[in-house]
């Protein structure tokens, strides 16, 4: 029910938009809405599998990673990464039927993407659309493992991943400032870092 | 063959505008005119079976004939063209039906609501009455997705709820569109976040409880419906005593933050009260819920 095409207007209001961002990375963190139903249902809820449903590094970008980006380097990873993560969740919704929040789940980064697409129309209009940050492109996702157990806890790691990434993506905008324009060029974290 | 016509009539099923002129041509087939040894001065027009004045008839060339309407009212009538053959016996040689009516306006006041749990219904104005079939259709989009036409169904011509599930924190933009055979118009677009159209579901389970140690006093719990998960919300509570007609409210500044209890005080002791609840988006953005079920309860005895 819904045609991929940049067709509407953006609100253009930056405050306003940064709080839905805000608010729609603090959704989607919630592992309530994916990680945990799909654990029950693989039947992963036992104590000794569980621990083998660590995220795999370098899947996600770390947080640390997030915060030397410049913010329309960060927004450019990130749609990107929600892009790939859309396309294996794809895959997730021919495997396990029963998933029945993964609709719901999907619309929702397509909303965040469309989102990400306003704010970057709106700091693009801003200074901030400086010279970008060396970004290094999303990483690509890794191949699906062939034996049905493997795969199942690949998909949990790959999720474990997904609502880890989105608790740093809701860390670093929760320190986006108030105005589209950006006074510092590096991380306000650093700057934290570097007055402590 | 036998059930060839005639001649034809031209325009074919008309719709026309209220008020508007209106102007039809009756062309005889060579066929016909040989046969019946006719041509187009013999045509004669006929409204629901009655003929039409002459004065309102133009011959046009040998075959062709119009006839002229002028200010239509409203119509759904039938148009015939027939010609007076030898013997003076009329034989109908084409007919249409002629609708009258008028473009739709401007759709007007268009809002919506998602009521908790279920899927964003809009309504809107349709303006005046066209007395035509007109189709109402509500569009959305987001900056980068199109969603779904929702057609207005025929007996809720001003109202549609849309297939998908409202996804919070992005901005939906929302308009529609008025087409009938007259024309089509489009309402003005809102733009919203369809978190500030929630009418959440009523607080539930509302219990209440009174104190041993404090007989002015009543504690009341609930439980919140689940956009607690997305939204802060505020409340109105209100109570009265058992037999009294009149409500009373906690003092909204009182409420005005996601809880799910509250101690009501100031009560006279050893008195059975009624109380009900309901809640909204603190921020004022969207509808009150409905009232929860009422609960009462006793203060205790002085001492």
């Amino acid at each position: 029910f819904l045609s991929t095409a940049a067709t509407g207007s953006c609100s253009g209001k930056y405050q306003g938009l940064l709080e839905q961002l805000r608010s729609q990375a603090d959704y989607m963190q919630d592992t309530s809405r994916l990680l945990d139903p799909y654990i029950h249902i693989q039947g992963l809820d036992t104590s000794g599998l569980k621990e083998h449903c660590k995220e795999r590094p370098g899947v996600f970008p770390s947080e640390d990673a997030l915060w030397r980006l410049s913010r329309w380097d960060f927004l450019q990873i990130l749609n990107a990464t929600l892009g790939q993560v859309l396309h294996r969740l794809t895959t997730f919704q021919q495997d396990l039927p029963q998933l029945k929040d993964l609709g719901m789940v999907m619309l929702y980064i397509r909303g965040f993407q469309s989102n990400i697409h306003c704010m970057c129309q709106l700091l693009g209009s801003s200074s901030e659309a400086a010279k970008p940050t060396q970004a290094s492109p999303a990483p690509p996702l890794p191949t699906l493992a062939s034996d049905a157990f493997q795969r199942k806890l690949e998909g949990c790691r790959f999720l474990s991943g997904y609502h880890h990434f989105m608790h740093s993506v809701a860390q670093v905008l929760r320190e986006w400032g108030k105005s589209p324009r950006r006074i510092r060029r590096h991380s306000p974290r650093q700057a934290l870092q570097k007055g402590a | 063959g036998l059930l060839d016509p005639c001649g034809y009539i031209n325009p074919e099923s008309p719709v026309v505008q209220l008020g508007s002129n209106f102007t039809a041509v009756c062309v005889l087939k060579e066929k016909c005119m040989d046969y019946f040894h006719v041509n187009a001065n013999y045509i004669f027009w006929k409204t629901n079976h009655v003929t039409v004045p002459k004065e309102q008839y133009t011959v046009i060339n040998r075959t062709a004939s119009s006839v002229t309407f002028t200010n239509i009212p409203l119509l759904n009538s039938q148009l015939t063209c027939n010609i007076r053959t030898f013997g003076q016996i009329d034989q109908n040689v084409y007919g249409i039906r002629i609708i009258s009516g008028l473009p739709p306006e401007k759709p007007k006041n268009l809002n919506c609501i998602v009521n908790e749990g279920k899927k964003m219904m809009c309504q809107w104005a349709p303006g005046r009455e066209t007395y035509l079939e007109t189709n109402f259709t509500l569009k959305s989009e987001w900056a980068t997705e199109k969603f779904d036409d929702c057609e207005a169904k025929r007996d809720t011509p001003t109202s549609c709820t849309v297939d998908y599930s409202p996804v919070y924190f992005v901005n939906i933009e929302v308009w529609v569109e008025a087409e009938n055979a007259l024309g089509k118009v489009t309402s003005d677009h809102i733009n919203f976040d369809p978190i500030d159209k929630v009418k959440p579901n009523a607080p539930h389970n509302l219990s209440v409880n009174n104190s041993e140690e404090l007989s002015s006093i009543l504690k009341l719990t609930w439980i919140n419906s689940n956009i607690k998960n997305f939204i802060t919300l505020k409340y109105n509570i209100q109570y009265r005593t058992k037999d009294a007609s009149t409500w009373s409210q906690i003092p909204p500044e009182d409420t005005a933050s996601t809880r799910s209890s509250f101690t009501v005080q100031d009560l006279k002791p050893f008195t059975e009260y009624v109380f009900r609840i309901r809640c909204m988006k603190a921020d004022g953005k969207g509808f009150w819920s409905d009232w929860s079920e009422e609960a009462s309860g006793i203060t205790y005895e002085d001492r």
